[in-house]
Order: C-alpha cells, then structure tokens, then sequence
C-alpha cells in the first residue's frame, strides 16, 4: 500500500525539496496543490491578525523595573559583554598601550630614569588614586569624586591599616606610589591582582575589548558597596564626557563583571 | 511615519538615553511594548511568562544599549533581545508538552466567518503549532522580519527557518479549513506533535 504523504512532507516540498513519492502518486499532487494555493491565504490571515492588548499595568510595571536598574545599588553586576563598546576609537592617539604601562612600572620603580620603553617621555599619562572610597554606586559619589581623582589628588577617605598601594603609574607622573613598586603588596589585599602590572593590563584590555587596551584617565583602589573595587575612568567617545566604570578584583582575570557604569561630564 | 522615521526617532531615543537622558528608554520601551508584548505572548502563550520575559528584555536592552552598533534597526534588535528572552524562559521552565491539536468540529461557515474577523480562529490555531514553527512565523509573517533576519536572530540556517514557515502554514491551513478536498485520496495524515517541536 502506498503511503501518502503528510502535510509536513508536503510542506517540504512547496519549501523546495522534492519527494520522488509525487512523481507516482497523482492524488498527492493534487493535494499539494491545493495546499500551494491556501497558503497565501494563510498568510495573508496571519498579517492581518490585530495585535494583543498590551495588559493593564505592564507599562507601569516596565518603568519601575527600568527605574529600579537606574537605581546604582541595585546594578550589582552586569554582564561585561554588553557593555563592549567603543572607548577605543576615543584613544587613537595610544599606540602601544600595553608597552607604556609597562613602561610606566619601569619609570615608577626607578625614580623616573628609565622610561626607555616609552616612545615619548611626555607620553600619556594617568592618575592613580587610593582613596579607599567605599563607593556608594550612587552617580553623585562618583561625579563629586571625579575631578580629584583625574588630578591624581583625591583625598584618602579612610585610613587603613594596610599600606594603600597605588598601581604603576606611566611615565612622567608625580606620584606618592613612586615608591612602591607593584610587587610591594601587602598580603591580604583584595585588590592585589589589580596592583600588578599584568592584572591591570588584562582588566584595561577586558574593558575596552581591544588587544591593545590603551591608558585610562585615572583609577582609583577603592571599594563599592561595601567591596573592594577599582574605579577606572576611561575617555568616553564623547570628547566632553568620561566613561566611569566599576570593578571586582575578579578583572584582573578578565573575569568580565562590571559593579557599575557611568557616564560622566569631564569636569 | 515610515520604517525608515521610526528607525531615525527610535536611533535618536537610544543615543539620548546613552548620553543620559532618564526619559529617553522609557520613551522607547513605551512606543515599543506593543510589538515586544505581541512577540512574547505568542511565543509563550501565557500572559504571566510573556510578562516576565518583556521585562527581562527592557532590562537586558537597557543594560546592553551601548553596544547597539546600529547595524540593524532598532526594532530588528529589540526584536532579537526579546525573542532570546522567551527563549531563555522557555528553556527554564519544565518541558512542557507540545498542546495536542484540539479536536475541532466542522465549524458553521457563518460562525467561522465571524471568528476569522477577529481573528480568534487564527490565533487559536496558531497556538497549536509547534514551538519552533509558530516562533518563525510570528517573526517572519506578523513582525515583518527577512527570513534572513529571523535566521539570524533564531541563529539557525535560513533553509531552517524556510521550512518552519512552510510547515506552520500547511497546518494552519489544514486546520484553519482551507484544505477541502472531497476527492482527496484520503484525509491528510493528522498531524502527530513532535518532540523537535520545542524551543530551542
């Protein structure tokens, strides 16, 4: 007996297969169609559905969920991959970013002599900060914060009883961290990874989704709700705006969390 | 207002809203959630599970609005954000079994006219068809989207998505009655829900 074919099959063949059972089966030619003639129909009946009523209340419900996010203590942790985006082309004038960060270690170590690496000795710079700040997550701590920490003079809000270390600093900038190299870290500190040369470098590069990662305006060793976290200021694509971003210790691995983003008027 | 002025208003709402005006993705989720409600609630079905999954997908959008590169249109990328977030609930919750094709009497052709105005019948049958088929359909037949973008946006093979369509609307139009032959060889082999027919 033979077996006709289903609507599936059918379908696959008006889709453009072929099924060698049509060459034989006269009635399955007429069916499909007949099925080839009421599909327009069937779409045509689906593009004219009207659309659902948007429930009572969904509205309200969207707003206060979207205000909820604005609200920064509750922007715990966004996924870092949907915050790629373009910082780098604002950077254009960094051409070995890496380099001059290590570069930059170089210089902090040696009391500013040896800078070799650095292609221009009054290459970019960038302020480092350890102010211990534990950031609220509010955008009003951190505005309020910014200009100091761009001037690399933010005051120390609390005194701690490990030593506060600054990361590298690139060339040419005065600096309290001229001292303390990256490998002087005290044990025990969260942020350690993110004081070393490599860490900072892995996190800058996680950050700005680039192989060459380019300098940030300024950083700062801090904390954010109550853990410890790095502020880093990156140039924004905007020529009047900075991009401030917030992140565990875990960015120095690269790890990909972000505590909070902003974006800032430069002062 | 053409596609093309959305798209330019729609573009104009996200660079506000990344510069920072707290209005501007408001603005956009309200003159959107009429099509973000219609994609979830025929994707899943259920008025709770289509209302949790617009608001993961305001979230997510608001979240991810700066690497909205404007390659697609706005819509286009709510669409996608939308569409990932009904999948992500589908794929959470127990698996449901695919609803059986309702045994649906021979309907007064009066009636039935009265029901394809509103298109109840049509969204009732619609419902029936499997996850994946009815997915491809709502994006390529009611959002207006290429087979190429719901490719894309369903990241399988156009080829896919081509023949999900063409299933779908074989058995819509098995059911929905357009399909009467009465000197067909036999009735059309009814249609045995599948196991492929989740969502993926």
């Amino acid at each position: 007996m033979t077996t006709h074919l289903d609507v599936d099959a059918l379908a696959d063949v008006l889709a453009g297969g072929h099924d060698a059972h049509l060459d034989t089966c006269e009635a399955c030619r007429a069916l499909l169609a007949e099925l080839a003639e009421a599909l327009p129909a069937v779409s045509a009946a689906l593009a004219a559905l009207p659309d659902p009523p948007v429930p009572p209340g969904l509205e309200q419900r969207l707003s206060a969920a979207l205000a909820e996010a604005r609200r920064p203590a509750t922007a715990d942790v966004l996924p870092l991959t949907s915050r790629r985006t373009r910082w780098l082309p604002a950077l254009g004038a960094v051409a070995a970013a890496a380099v001059l960060v290590t570069g930059g270690v170089l210089v902090a170590q040696s009391g500013g002599s040896h800078g070799a690496k650095s292609s221009t000795a009054a290459g970019p710079t960038y302020a480092v900060n350890a102010t211990g700040t534990d950031y609220t997550g509010s955008t009003a701590s951190l505005a309020a914060a910014l200009p100091g920490l761009l001037s690399g003079r933010a005051p120390t809000a609390v005194a701690e009883d490990r030593a506060v270390t600054p990361a590298p600093l690139a060339a040419g900038q005065a600096t309290k961290s001229a001292q303390m190299g990256p490998l002087a870290t005290p044990s025990g500190d969260p942020l350690a990874a993110l004081r070393t040369t490599a860490g900072l470098a892995r996190c800058l590069a996680s950050l700005t989704d680039a192989t060459d990662p380019g300098l940030p305006l300024a950083l700062d060793y801090a904390s954010f709700n109550g853990r410890p976290a790095l502020v880093v200021v990156l140039p924004s694509e905007k020529a009047d705006k900075v991009d401030v971003l917030v992140v565990p210790p875990g960015c120095a691995q690269a790890d990909g969390q972000l505590l909070y983003f902003t974006r800032l008027p430069r002062p | 207002m053409t596609p093309e002025e959305q798209d330019a208003r729609d573009r104009d709402l996200v660079r506000a809203h990344l510069d920072g005006d707290p209005r501007a993705f408001d603005t956009l989720v309200r003159l959107h959630q009429q099509r973000m409600w219609a994609v979830a609630l025929r994707t899943l079905r259920d008025p709770e599970e289509a209302a949790d999954a617009v608001q993961d997908a305001c979230l997510s959008a608001f979240r991810s609005a700066a690497s909205y590169r404007g390659e697609a249109r706005v819509t286009t990328w709510l669409h996608r954000i939308v569409v990932n977030a009904c999948l992500d609930r589908a794929r959470r919750r127990a698996v449901r079994p695919t609803v059986p094709l309702p045994e649906q009497p021979p309907a007064d052709p009066r009636d039935q006219l009265a029901e394809r105005e509103t298109g109840l019948e049509v969204e009732q049958a619609l419902a029936t068809l499997p996850d994946d088929q009815r997915l491809a359909l709502v994006l390529v037949e009611l959002e207006g989207l290429s087979v190429a973008e719901a490719a894309q946006l369903l990241k399988v093979p156009e080829g896919t998505v081509k023949s999900r369509c063409f299933r779908g609307r074989a058995r819509l139009a098995l059911q929905l009655g357009h399909l009467r032959n009465p000197d067909g060889p036999e009735p059309v082999p009814p249609v045995t829900p599948t196991a492929e027919g989740g969502l993926t």
